[in-house]
């Protein structure tokens, strides 16, 4: 085919299938596959918390919030708040301490009716009413294990806790990372969902951090900080799922070969840090390597990857009761709680 | 150096001789002991817990579960085992209170019983139904027990001589199920 001259049928149409076909890779780029997805504001609460932080928020039934503020730094800080629907403060619940009544190391917060779980990495959850009467504690014992996160399925009377279960007497050999209890009676029944082989294979298991939430059909699903996968189980069926997260921003942990500074890895890496079931979507928070911001990446109800790299409005910090997803974001005066809903359709993807 | 008139074996050179190898025997010696394992000894270099807190700790009223006290000092036993431990300890070291327990049944010199500090008797109770421990569990709601002796870190194990209140020997928390063997041999020699 030469391109001097004027050019034949058969070089024109050529050359537009060529034009085409580029357009139509370019438009299929990441740009574009984020383009699909909004982020729709639905609504602002402005807290009135001068300081401190947002590490977490739960809608309350009857408006408001209920924050968890875990700055480990300033560790006694570490309060679990509650905000009334104009954003102004009602009362702490509990507080620092070693002593049942009090949080250590505030890693999650959950909520039943009117029943607050406090969830301590030293493997304490405390029960609190929502006016901050002391109910009592269980002991996460036999099997023990630190505390991650909490996700409550008031629905079906279970309670969950993420965190490492060692398969051998350290974390070395991987875990299972996923743990159920009944409300009722605190009861533990049992375990499932394990570390990601590659993440064994690798040595960073001790970035292992697991958050976990539950969905509307009673599913659990969790997120292993150095490992981009998202797990599913259904704890009726005992049916577990791993769906790969994609990302073109994220770096991801290889195999570290002569681990000196963990706190070198630790920055160097992106790391999953949240898990969201809201509505009909699964979202996950990554945290980039250097700290240079976090982005979502989201999911169907089948497990497919609908939307990658989203450029968040805040800290995603929970799920509204509407299926809505919490974002916080540090304004003059306080913290505001915004809520988003998601929407979109995914592009259909062919070689991806 | 010896001289070469000196080669004949006299005084100074017999002399010479016999202080390098009493010089010699005297570094094996400082050797063997250096590489010998702990002693058992009372007062020995490896014990960390002050033996004149203890005496205090041991005469305290502690809160048992059953909504009286109990002083350490009055186990009725030959060897009294103290395991010092909080809510926030590693999971995995407090099955061996599990075995301690077992070992308290079987052998009527030893008197096993566990302190837990920061906590409450609901959380003891909790304890105990989670490791099936029939050993006491005394309180130290505030820590001042552990205040008071300051183990190097909990779980932290302690085995007394009930008649002078002597520190006998001390074990750091065990996970690994061949260090918990050699803690419990050391107690199962005890009352060989």
């Amino acid at each position: 085919m030469t391109w001097s001259g004027p050019a034949s049928p058969v070089q024109r149409w050529a050359r537009q299938a060529l034009i085409g076909a580029l357009l139509f890779i370019l438009g299929n780029s990441a740009g574009a596959e984020a383009a699909e997805f909004r982020l729709a504001l639905v609504q602002r609460t402005l807290l009135v918390k001068p300081n401190g932080r947002v590490d977490q928020a739960i809608p309350l039934p009857k408006g408001g919030f209920l924050i968890r503020d875990a700055d480990f730094e300033k560790e006694r800080t570490q309060a679990v708040e509650v905000y009334d629907a104009a954003g102004g403060r009602l009362r702490q619940i509990g507080s620092f301490g070693q002593r049942p009544g009090s949080y250590y190391r505030l890693r999650a917060i959950g909520l039943s009716a009117a029943t607050v779980l406090a969830a301590d990495l030293i493997g304490r959850v405390t029960f609190f009413s929502d006016q901050g009467a002391f109910l009592g504690t269980k002991l996460v014992q036999n099997p023990g294990l630190q505390i991650d996160s909490i996700a409550v399925d008031e629905e079906r009377g279970f309670f969950y806790l993420g965190g490492c279960l060692p398969a051998g007497v350290y974390v070395d050999r991987g875990c299972r990372l996923v743990h159920q209890y009944r409300l009722k009676d605190k009861k533990y029944l049992r375990s499932f969902l394990k570390t990601d082989p590659e993440t064994v294979s690798n040595g960073t298991t001790r970035l292992s951090d697991i958050n976990v939430d539950t969905d509307a059909q009673g599913r659990v699903v969790a997120v292993d900080a150095p490992s981009f996968k998202v797990l599913r189980a259904d704890p009726r069926s005992g049916g577990e799922e791993v769906f790969p997260i994609r990302s073109q921003k994220a770096k991801l942990a290889g195999k570290v070969v002569d681990l000196k500074d963990a706190k070198a890895l630790y920055r160097s890496v992106a790391q999953l840090e949240r898990v969201v079931a809201a509505g009909r979507w699964v979202v996950v928070t990554v945290r980039l390597q250097q700290e240079a911001g976090f982005l979502l990446q989201v999911f169907d109800e089948r497990g497919r990857q609908v939307a990658m790299d989203l450029t968040p409005p805040g800290k995603l910090v929970g799920k509204s009761a509407a299926g809505g997803l919490l974002f916080a974001t540090r304004k003059a005066g306080g913290w505001e709680i915004a809520e988003f809903t998601l929407s979109g359709s995914p592009l259909a993807k062919k070689g991806r | 150096m010896p001289t070469s008139s000196t080669r004949s074996g006299s005084p100074g050179l017999r002399l010479y001789y016999g202080a390098c190898f009493i010089l010699f025997v005297a570094s094996l010696a400082v050797i063997a002991w250096r590489l010998l394992p702990a002693r058992q000894a009372t007062g020995g270099a490896d014990l960390r817990i002050d033996e004149s807190a203890l005496r205090e700790v041991l005469n305290r009223p502690l809160a048992n579960s059953s909504g009286g006290s109990e002083r350490l000092a009055n186990v009725a036993a030959k060897h009294l085992v103290v395991f010092l431990f909080t809510p926030a300890d590693c999971a995995a070291c407090l099955p061996e209170l599990a075995a301690l327990s077992r070992l308290d049944e079987e052998r009527s010199d030893l008197g096993v019983v566990a302190v837990m500090s920061f906590s409450n008797v609901d959380e003891a109770e909790q304890t105990r139904e989670s490791f099936g421990l029939e050993v006491p569990i005394l309180q130290d709601p505030d820590g001042a027990v552990l205040a008071a002796l300051r183990p190097p870190k909990t779980p932290w194990k302690l085995v007394v001589r009930q008649s002078d209140g002597k520190v006998l020997f001390e074990d750091p928390p065990t996970v690994a199920e061949e260090d918990r063997a050699s803690f419990l041999e050391r107690l199962r020699r005890l009352g060989a």
